[in-house]
């Protein structure tokens, strides 16, 4: 009986292994490199953190870091992909590293690029304070220093050349405008996470330009989707006057819509960021439209940034911030869009 | 303390019942000491808190809401439970649930489009069973074969799994997110089987109150009789006059309460009222006429006990507090109460935490008892929670708190100076003024019809069982096994088995779905056999002079009131379905769930199974000498687990159609968390899974229930905490209590 079930897994591993093997050759044509890497960190960590040795050419003689406070998601994988795209671009080597919101090991790893003899290094300030050192050592090595995704507040201070991202209250601003033009009355603002400064800002944002009431709540975690889409509901039907949901990430909106029918409820929403999903619905009508930040430029733009400075000797943004959104994505452009999505570019 | 009265019947046997270990404990004493106690009084609590701060909370939109919530967590925190009662963890069922469906749709989904393995759902559906069940047996035979706590065995399988599913989904699509279900071969099938679900809209039935009350009432009446059955002595011979005065008074009742349905008039409502009383009350004293032993007066404890005067003055205090917090408080205002934001709130705050820090370290030093830092948290906690409140909801709230724990002081004062029949009566007469209090002030139809309503019913029974206590003599020793049971159960069975055959079919043409036919085919199956049980249990009541009937009425008794709810729950009517826009679905996860729930304790109360489930969580080689498989037993419960994650997962997965990398990501602590409110012991040896699945559906009452009172949810957090260590302590205190009496 025992060898039998001994059996029984050998062969599911077996069987596991084929398929992750055979769509392995299928799937990563379109890729310009083999992202082999992204298995290994199954044995490290809850969130693993990964490095990425971008294709080594000849050619140049640059280095260039992009080390980021980033997870692993749907939104830190497309900043990767751009990166990558960026270093064939300039025929450059680029190293990519997320920390997965750990700013000790993002300021080691910016140390480490300094010791490497970097020609230009990128880093997202999600804690500005962690990474305070090791970013104006950079700036005393003269090494060109540039900030993207979160530090929009901090980068002067820090000596960056300039930061290249979205204000999360510019983006709440637009969705606000948005909700405006498409008439709702009272927005309830859904968080994912209770504790998120960027979260917040954003329904502050919405808040700031949006003409009717805003009420802001945590509706539950990504990990429980079932009981996101229950307290929506359940939100909706304590207070009736509720007419338009704005989730503040990509799945928000898509339980808000099964909510707003488990309510009984005709709803205008609106989203963040980007899924094939969401986007589905926005072509179908269900949801008005989605914030995207743009994220492609967020890791695209630094490294053509700092490979310009470091060959060319220009620097861009004249002490102002480069913002790449909010832009965004609604029944117009969504067929568009979606096949970019597919690709993991958007 | 009861329990030893002398009898006729048992007056040969009375010396060894003197023994602790043979004395029978009454059957409210027994459901006192039972594991899920406080679970159980938690979830009345948070049910009825959030009841009356919000209007949908209550409906079958609510309950279908919360039960949702509850049937995802408690469809793993029922077998969590049963593996905890084994004496082990599994840190690997939370990220188990994503995993399978995240399997599932790597595995199915379309390959050059959406980057998955492009197997039917034919294939990948049974292959991601296999690999939970695969994960189950590594877990279980790792931790037999090392002898290492499961908590590491575990906790490395979780890490694995987690970093399984985003590296796999990472390198199948590019993405954190595997998409597409929807579009695999198979599809149908499947959604059929894992995403189907109950809509209440499309299920009319016009008489679906009617029903619902019948149950109601029949069910009440069942129960109450099986309690009584359970606790009084039988007489030898039945006194026919007893009967007859009990079946006037419940022809006099019925009549009232037709009467009282059919007359809309204050005035007349008086009168039928009083009448539907009295005749309830009769009937009760004439059944128990009729079948008891009459009851001997137990003489009044002559000793001094000085806490009695203790509990009276603390009992009369909070009646006291209760009635000034009623007359004081502002019952118009709807605004918060928010004593945070001024300076006498942050003083308070300030006082409170000071004091509980400067009580603490007193206590510690063994200066002032333990329970005074409490007092301290008490005042510092009361700004944060008036915050959150409206000034008429706190004034209910805390009316509430303060009557009932002023109820429960005097009782304890009463029953030790043997005066409980006096004080329940005087109680009943209490609550039957409470409920005319409501009535004139409340101004939603919620508290003027339903809460007055349900004041009056449970005045009627405290009202009710005092009369029984007088008159009846308490059982000395536990009843008999049943005897005419089985043939009973036989006949149902076979009955019920055709009818669930029949019903299997029938449904099975429809094709709604293989497995909703099945759960449907087993709820109407088992309604058949459970109508003749019913029946039989009826007449092994009033036809024969068996005394192990008790046990059967009280199922009976509770089968008829849940059917009750269902009905409720499940039917609308089409009066409800023009009026509403929402759509009410209980989804097959919510199905599976009850049904866990139910086979849980059905196998830990009555398999062999069970017993070694205990006996290896008690001791493992103790368990192992006298003969249990331990070894295979926990393995097996391991893989019951995963086979819970992998349903789990599949029903999360053909909801969503899409699932995050890190969906169930935490999860397996919440299914810990839920056990132990359900009255699990860490340790392992003893627990409850009905217990389990009632803190599931506190969790999602809790969860819902913030949304519908549409209060903050920055304050979510602490209200959950706040409520589960009170249902954990309420647990702890309620069954040192009962044990202690006993």
């Amino acid at each position: 009986m025992r060898k039998l079930w001994k059996l029984f897994a050998l062969l599911l591993a077996f069987t596991l292994v084929v398929a992750a093997c055979g769509n392995d050759d299928d799937t990563s044509e379109p890729a310009p490199s083999e992202p082999t890497e992204a298995a290994a960190p199954a044995t490290e960590a809850p969130a693993p953190t990964e490095a990425v040795e971008v294709d080594p050419t000849d050619g140049c003689d640059h280095t260039y870091h992009v080390i980021t406070h980033g997870d692993s998601g749907t939104f830190w994988s497309v900043v990767e992909v751009a990166v990558r795209a960026a270093a064939a671009a300039i025929g450059c080597d680029v190293v990519y590293f997320g920390s997965n919101n750990d700013a000790l090991r993002q300021a080691q790893e910016i140390e480490a690029a300094i010791a490497a003899g970097s020609s230009g290094i990128a880093i997202s300030l999600a804690d500005p304070a962690g990474v305070q050192s090791a970013a104006e050592a950079v700036v005393a090595a003269g090494i060109p220093l540039y900030t993207l995704n979160s530090g929009v507040n901090n980068y002067k201070d820090l000596g960056a050349t300039t930061h290249i991202g979205q204000t999360e209250t510019v983006a709440g601003n637009g969705a606000g405008e948005r909700f405006n033009a498409l008439g709702a009355t009272h927005v309830l603002c859904a968080r994912q996470e209770q504790t998120n400064v960027a979260l917040e800002e954003r329904c502050n944002g919405l808040a700031e330009t949006f003409g009717g009431q805003v009420t802001s709540e945590f509706v539950g975690l990504d990990a429980t989707p079932d009981e996101q889409q229950n307290t929506i509901a359940a939100i909706l039907q304590g207070d009736e006057s509720i007419d338009g949901v704005l989730g503040v990430g990509p799945n928000l909106p898509l339980r808000a819509l099964a909510a707003g029918e488990q309510a009984g409820r005709d709803l205008i929403i609106g989203g963040f960021d980007l899924s094939s999903d969401l986007i589905d619905q926005i072509e179908q009508g269900n949801v008005a439209f989605t914030v995207d930040q743009q994220q492609y430029l967020q890791g695209y733009l630094p490294v053509i940034l700092m490979h310009l400075q470091a060959t060319n000797l220009n620097t861009a943004g004249g002490g102002l911030p480069i913002l790449t959104g909010p832009g965004f994505v609604d029944t117009a452009n969504a067929a568009d869009v979606k096949a970019l999505v597919s690709e993991g570019t958007r | 303390m009861a329990e030893v009265t002398t009898t006729n019947d048992s007056a040969d046997r009375s010396s060894p019942a003197q023994d602790e270990r043979l004395a029978h404990r009454g059957p409210v004493q027994q459901l006192l000491t039972r594991p899920e106690i406080g679970a159980l009084i938690g979830a009345v609590g948070v049910w009825l808190l959030f009841w009356l701060v919000s209007a949908p909370f209550g409906t079958a939109g609510g309950t279908a809401n919360y039960l949702d919530v509850a049937a995802i967590l408690g469809l793993m925190a029922v077998p969590v439970a049963l593996l905890m009662i084994g004496g082990e963890f599994d840190l690997s069922s939370g990220s188990m649930t994503g995993a399978t469906a995240v399997i599932v749709i790597l595995l199915s989904s379309d390959t050059a489009e959406l980057g998955g393995a492009g197997l039917s759902l034919h294939l990948a559906v049974p292959l991601s069973l296999t690999f939970a069940l695969a994960i189950g047996w590594f877990n279980g035979t790792l931790v037999d074969k090392t002898s290492l706590p499961s908590f590491i065995v575990t906790l490395g399988t979780f890490f694995i799994l987690i970093g399984a599913k985003l590296g796999f989904t990472k390198l199948f699509t590019n993405k954190v997110i595997a998409e597409g279900l929807d579009k695999s071969g198979g599809y149908e099938f499947w959604n059929n089987i894992f995403g189907a679900s109950w809509i209440r809209n499309g299920h009319v039935w016009d008489n679906r109150d009617w029903a619902w009350a019948g149950l109601l009432i029949i069910g009440a009446v069942v129960l109450i009789l099986g309690t009584m059955e359970l606790a009084y002595a039988r007489r030898e011979n039945p006194n026919m006059g007893g009967y007859l005065v009990s079946a006037i008074g419940t022809a006099v009742g019925a009549i009232g309460f037709i009467l009282l349905l059919d007359q809309d008039g204050v005035g007349s409502n008086w009168v039928f009222g009083i009448i539907t009383g009295a005749g309830v009350l009769v009937a009760v004293a004439g059944w128990c006429l009729a079948r008891y032993q009459p009851a001997e007066r137990e003489p009044a404890p002559t000793e001094h006990d000085p806490r009695v005067v203790k509990f009276l003055i603390a009992g009369v205090v909070a009646i006291v507090g209760a009635i000034l917090i009623a007359a004081v408080m502002d019952s118009n205002n709807s605004d918060r109460l928010d004593f945070l934001t001024g300076t006498p709130g942050r003083a308070m705050l300030a006082i409170g935490i000071g004091a509980t820090g400067v009580l603490a370290v007193l206590a510690a030093l063994g200066r002032v008892s333990v329970g005074y830092p409490a007092i301290g948290a008490l005042i510092a906690l009361v700004p944060a929670v008036s915050y959150m409140i409206t000034v008429q909801g706190a004034r209910a709230i805390l009316f509430g708190v303060l009557a009932i724990a002023g109820v429960v002081l005097l009782s304890i004062a009463a029953r030790r100076r043997g005066l409980a029949e006096l004080f329940t009566l005087l109680t009943s007469v209490g609550i039957v003024i409470l409920a005319f209090f409501v009535r004139s002030e409340a101004d939603s139809r919620k508290l003027r019809v339903e809460l007055f309503t349900a004041l009056l019913l449970i005045a009627l029974l405290l009202a009710a069982s005092a009369f029984a206590r007088l008159i009846a003599a308490r059982r000395s020793s536990a009843p008999p096994p049943p005897v005419h049971g089985p043939l009973a159960r036989q006949i149902g069975t076979v009955l019920g088995l055709a009818a669930g055959l029949v019903s299997l079919i029938l449904e099975l043409a429809d094709s709604d779905g293989v497995l909703y036919s099945i759960i449907m085919a087993v709820a109407k199956g088992g309604i058949v056999a459970f109508a003749v049980f019913a029946l039989a249990t009826l007449y092994r009541t009033l036809f024969t002079h068996d005394e192990s009937v008790g046990r059967s009425l009280v199922f009976v008794g509770l089968g008829s009131v849940m059917l009750g709810i269902a009905a409720k729950l499940m039917f609308i009517t089409s009066e409800e379905a023009a009026a509403t826009q929402a759509t009410t679905r209980f989804g097959v996860g919510v199905m599976l769930f009850l049904a866990f729930a139910v086979l849980g304790a059905w196998v830990l109360a009555r398999t062999q199974f069970g017993n070694w489930i205990f006996a290896v969580g008690g001791n493992k080689e103790a368990s192992r000498s006298v003969g249990v498989p331990a070894a295979r037993t926990k393995t097996t419960l391991f893989m019951l687990v995963s086979a819970s994650a992998w349903i789990t997962g599949m029903v999360i997965a053909f909801r969503l159609n899409s699932v995050q990398a890190n969906v169930g990501d935490g999860n397996e602590f919440r299914y810990i968390i839920v056990a132990v409110v359900g009255g699990c012991l860490l340790t392992g040896g003893y627990g409850s899974a009905i217990g389990a699945a009632i803190g599931a559906v506190i969790w999602g009452m809790i969860t819902s229930g913030i949304g519908f009172a549409t209060w903050n949810s920055d304050w979510r957090f602490l209200v959950l905490g706040a409520l589960l260590l009170v249902a954990v302590l309420v647990n702890n205190y309620v069954r040192s209590q009962a044990e202690k009496v006993r």
